[in-house]
């Protein structure tokens, strides 16, 4: 028999010495157990169970934890993401900022930093102030670091892709068609009210 | 790095600029004419001129009407608000190099100015068109090497002539120059004709008053305020004019208007404009005793004619009612309206000069490009005048868009009178 497995963990359905109203002659005797190992493979399946069901567990858990740890990246980066938008926006600048542009931003020796449509290449070696980053404006005004336009452009391609096929599935629909009021034709229409009228006048 | 082919904000206003620059063309029939009449002999060919001027509409019409008389051309702008985006874009997109964006830094304003020094092929500029000096003195200060190579420099506007005068007296002038601005067509036009109509219009976009019946005072009566007086009459207000010369003074009281002190029209004028090119014409002590929501603006070059200074450390409040529209509320309860701040109301609240008007001044210009370019000689070290004669071309040149029909002096009359048949037809000292 297997030490480490406490068997007095197994739960026996209890006993009764008068199951259905007839009395046992021996219910000690009905009940033994007719080998001293039968508990112990109660018991060892009652443990792999127990041992199952936290694996379980621990397996749905640690994707919940994961996805929690991924969200909470996730709200950090949109909330760092908007507050360099908006210091962006509020960045000293002299232009009109148009969607679609690069930005440059420097900083003055004052401690200003402003944004540019002239980057330090441009400037060449006569570059007055020091560069702090590149940044697109997108239409939704949110600002792309150079570094990861090339990324938003595929990712802004694929959904170009797929709007663009949906456009062609509906292509020719009318905007009354694609809003579910349905236009009748209007010969139909006609042909229908001479029918009704045609019939009017039978009767 | 090679530098860029051009700089603008915004290539895809290409289209729109193309369009407004068509309209500006049958506008300025000036530059019109002198490509008809220059367009095949081409007297600008080799020339490589750098301009540094308000890239603007107007400006590019005198940009391709340079290229059209065989040119090669690189353009900046003298301010760094006034490009309209548009024009300069329209300009980038025919392949010229333009370096303008409304809304540039100090800093790269030079830079700008400094793209326009070397063209695509590598060769330095050979001529200068400006206005305002900034590109006249880069190139003596960063590029003393050039100036040998180039045949002279045309200027556009007073600040920039001063400033030739003072170089030319201080002996560090070293190209031959040619005063755009005091040629009769320019000043003369500009002032009086362009004033006239860009005034009212940057009051009435502010605020669509009333004129009608209204007492309006216009300080100072040189050409600025002949023409604001003239506007502001015609539109039914009753004007009165505040003058310190006695001669100008006489001129307005001749021409119907009350001529007064401004302490003596604070109890009636519901409007004053300021014209003077002076100092301190408008001052606390007139502000406190204007009647309610006085409007009050300045058409005068620069922005000290009213102290808005005072106005905004004295005032109880300041509202922007609109950009370049601000209600002042003042210590003894009543409002003042003050236009683009105290600076040009022309130029903040309307348009600035109409394309006709600009195609006198810039008719000049390329007069004087031709006349530096092809008659080198003719122009020794110093600031030049345009000859009359082609002043009195430049008027010519805008005469047929208007239907004007010009009597021809016989050749008897020109005999009588002593002066050619064909022109110059005024001496000098002549006053228009």
């Amino acid at each position: 028999m297997d030490p480490s497995i406490p068997t007095n963990q197994v739960a026996l359905v209890e006993s009764n010495s008068t199951p259905m109203g007839m009395q046992l002659v021996s219910s000690k005797k009905t009940n033994k157990a007719s080998a001293a190992t039968d508990i112990v493979e109660l018991a060892k399946a009652v443990q792999k169970a127990d041992e199952f069901t936290k694996a379980n567990a621990g397996n749905k858990l640690t994707v919940i934890a994961d996805q929690i740890r991924y969200l909470q990246t996730q709200a950090r980066k949109v909330l760092e993401d908007a507050k360099r938008d908006a210091s962006l926006h509020h960045a000293a600048c002299n232009i009109v900022k148009r969607p679609g542009t690069m930005y440059y931003l420097y900083e003055r020796e004052s401690g200003q930093s402003y944004l540019s449509i002239l980057s330090p290449q441009e400037w060449g070696a006569s570059c007055p102030h020091e560069f702090l980053g590149a940044f697109r404006l997108e239409y939704d005004q949110s600002w792309t670091p150079i570094k990861e336009v090339e990324k938003r452009d595929t990712e802004n391609a694929i959904i170009d892709k797929i709007y663009n096929a949906k456009l062609a599935i509906t292509a020719g629909s009318t905007t009354a068609d694609l809003l579910g009021f349905r236009k009748v034709e209007s010969s139909s229409q006609i042909a229908d009210v001479t029918e009704v009228q045609g019939a009017e006048g039978d009767s | 790095m090679s530098k860029p082919a051009y700089k603008v904000a915004d290539i895809g206003l290409a289209e729109w600029g193309r369009k407004a620059i068509e309209i500006a063309e049958n506008e300025m029939p000036g530059l019109m004419m002198m490509r008809k009449m220059y367009g095949q002999s081409k007297p600008l060919q080799g020339a490589r001129i750098a301009g540094c001027l308000h890239m603007t509409v107007q400006t590019a019409v005198l940009i391709e009407t340079l290229e059209a008389l065989g040119a090669k051309v690189q353009w900046s702008s003298c301010n760094i608000f006034s490009t309209q985006d548009n024009a300069a874009a329209a300009i980038a997109k025919v392949g010229i190099p333009v370096y303008a964006w409304k809304g540039e830094t100090d800093e790269e304003y030079v830079w700008c100015i400094d793209q326009t020094i070397y063209f695509p092929d590598g060769q330095p500029l050979n001529m200068i068109l400006d206005d305002g000096g900034d590109l006249t003195n880069l190139v003596h200060e960063k590029y003393p090497q050039l100036l040998a190579g180039i045949k002279g420099c045309s200027e556009e506007t007073t600040t920039g002539v001063h400033n030739l005068y003072k170089m030319f007296a201080a002996g560090t002038l070293k190209i031959p120059a040619i005063n755009v601005n005091d040629s009769v067509t320019k000043s003369k036009f500009d002032n009086l004709y362009g004033c006239r109509e860009s005034l009212v219009d940057g009051i009435k976009r502010a605020t669509d008053v009333m004129l009608a019946g209204k007492v309006a005072v216009v300080a100072g009566y040189g050409d600025v305020g002949k023409g604001c007086a003239q506007a502001l009459r015609a539109f039914g207000a009753r004007v009165i004019v505040t003058e310190i010369d006695p001669i100008n003074a006489l001129q307005a009281a001749m021409e119907g208007y009350e001529v007064a002190t401004l302490e003596n029209t604070l109890n009636e004028a519901r409007i004053y404009v300021t014209t003077t090119g002076c100092k301190g014409i408008l001052r606390p002590e007139h502000f406190s005793n204007m009647l309610e929501d006085t409007i009050v603006c300045n058409i005068g070059h620069f922005d000290c004619e009213i102290d808005v200074a005072w106005l905004n450390a004295n005032c109880v409040k300041k509202e922007e009612i609109k950009p370049q529209v601000d209600r002042y509320t003042m210590k003894n309860g009543r409002h003042l309206i003050l236009l683009a701040e105290g600076r040009l109301v022309n130029l903040g609240c309307a348009h600035g000069h109409p394309s006709f008007v600009m195609s006198n001044s810039f008719t000049n210009q390329v007069l004087a490009q031709i006349e530096l370019w092809t008659k080198t000689s003719n122009y020794k070290l110093g600031v030049h005048m345009l000859p009359k004669k082609l002043d009195e071309e430049v008027a010519a040149a805008h005469l047929e868009h208007l239907g004007v029909g010009l009597t021809k002096l016989t050749k008897d009359q020109a005999e009588y009178l002593g002066i050619p048949q064909n022109g110059p037809y005024k001496p000098n000292h002549y006053r228009y």
